[in-house]
């Protein structure tokens, strides 16, 4: 899988995390018609801040985000 | 689960043509085998900041960044507004990203919370040689009279290459040892002792054992064989033939040569295309132009890349030849002939001035040529 990164160890402030996505050290992505951010281009920002990480939905484990269940 | 995640919603994010520009796509970084990421992947593109909050507990002289294979020197570590200086105030371990303060009262005081900022960048976390260590450590206790301690360590190194570098083998090692702490009261030589002296002792006789024992097995290859690389597609070591890089050996090995009937160098030089076509012309168009299908014509060329190669120009005269011999081939004198006895001549050149490593060369090959004026031969030898 290479859609995960790890952040950190055991003791992450998960509220504290803020993400930024940078190429050549710019955030704006070059595509025509593209998102503000690469952040918001490729699915991690909220729907309201493109600039805002998303942690309920793309944090694991979040509060969003739920765990498999076995049925 | 107790660590932390960013999922992105796509499998293949940073190669999604359809969100990011051709420019921007680094479709290589999901096409590379996870074991070559390291060596042979892509070189970094996009880059990730994270800012976050993480509480440390415990002994405040060590830091954990929860972060594995920190690059080196990408830390920055700011206490009270202060940047740190690496070997001054902490010392760090880039691969398991534990950050130790040399002097943690100093630095922190009697603060209750100090906050430290620390910057750096991770490479990935994936393992170029998994290594396994498994440990073992127990005490079998005999009461009064002490106990045995045994401890074992077994530790496990493989490649995660199906095919391993030359020179690296599947290795483990395994260190056990025991050790005992044994106390004991021999009554005999209390009695013994009491018969020497008037009076008998107060104290009791005491005889303590303590012994170690260790045993190391290292297993340098596990799986029994070594992998040899072929060597076809490795690039060989070309030999220089720059004038200025090909010698002749000392003048004592020289004077060894003529007396066992060598060849005299007289003349040698490089014949390149590009220098010699401007600076003589007509000297180069009579030579003659070499390509690497003249030397061997089972080389198959690609593409356009059919260059001239680069041809060492040697002239060499008689053994009979003495002094300097002159533009038209006239030497000053005559030496005595030597009938019927080897004639040759050698040349060296280094290939590097650092050292090369030959041991994975399988074979050499060269040519050469024998030009008359006036006619054109093929090459008459390659090896």
């Amino acid at each position: 899988m290479r859609q995960v990164y790890r952040v950190a160890g055991t003791d992450l402030d998960q509220t504290s995390l803020k993400l930024t996505i940078t190429l050549n050290q710019s955030e704006r992505p070059l595509k025509p018609g593209a998102q503000p951010t690469y952040l918001s281009q490729l699915g991690l920002s909220t729907s309201s801040d493109p600039t805002l990480f998303n942690l309920q939905d793309r944090l694991f484990p979040g509060s969003g985000m739920r765990r498999p269940t076995r049925r | 689960m107790r660590e932390a995640y960013i999922i992105f919603p796509t499998l293949i994010p940073f190669a999604d043509s359809t969100k990011l520009n051709l420019s921007e796509v680094s479709d290589s970084l999901y096409k590379t085998p996870i074991y070559l990421l390291f060596q042979e992947g892509p070189p970094a593109k996009f880059v990730l900041r994270l800012q976050y909050n993480a509480s440390s507990t415990g002994d405040r002289s060590t830091l954990d960044l929860n972060a594995l294979q920190i690059r080196d020197g990408s830390e920055q570590l700011i206490v009270n507004g202060r940047v740190l200086e690496r070997g001054v105030d902490y010392n760090i371990s880039y691969d398991v990203g534990q950050i130790t303060f040399l002097d943690p009262d100093g630095l922190f005081g009697t603060a209750g919370t100090t906050q430290v900022t620390a910057r750096f960048e991770e490479r990935g976390i994936f393992a170029i040689a998994p290594t396994s260590i498994y440990g073992v450590a127990s005490r079998y206790s005999l009461g009064q009279t002490g106990g045995i301690n045994l401890i074992g360590i077994y530790q496990v190194e493989q490649s995660a290459f199906n095919r391993p570098q030359l020179g690296f083998e599947a290795s483990a090692n395994m260190v056990g040892g025991i050790s005992t702490d044994l106390r004991f009261k021999p009554d005999a030589v209390t009695r013994f002792f009491n018969k020497l002296t008037s009076s008998p002792a107060v104290a009791p006789s005491r005889l303590d054992v303590n012994a170690e024992f260790a045993v190391t097995r290292p297993d340098p290859n596990r799986s029994g064989q070594a992998y040899l690389e072929e060597f076809e597609g490795d690039n060989g070591v070309p030999v220089s033939l720059r004038e200025n890089l090909v010698g002749v050996l000392q003048q004592a090995a020289v004077r060894r040569w003529r007396d066992a009937g060598g060849w005299r160098l007289v003349r040698q030089r490089r014949c390149c295309p590009d220098d010699l076509a401007e600076s003589d012309p007509q000297r180069h168009r009579r030579r003659r132009e070499l390509r690497a299908r003249d030397i061997d014509p089972s080389i198959q060329v690609a593409g356009s890349a059919d260059q001239l190669e680069t041809v060492l120009y040697t002239t060499l005269h008689a053994d009979t030849a003495g002094g300097i011999v002159q533009q038209n081939n006239h030497s000053l004198w005559s030496l005595p002939a030597r009938p019927n006895r080897p004639r040759w001549r050698s040349m060296v050149s280094a290939l590097s001035s650092t050292g090369v490593d030959l041991s994975r060369t399988s074979f050499s090959s060269s040519g050469c040529s024998r030009a008359i004026p006036g006619r054109r031969i093929p090459p008459t030898s390659r090896s």
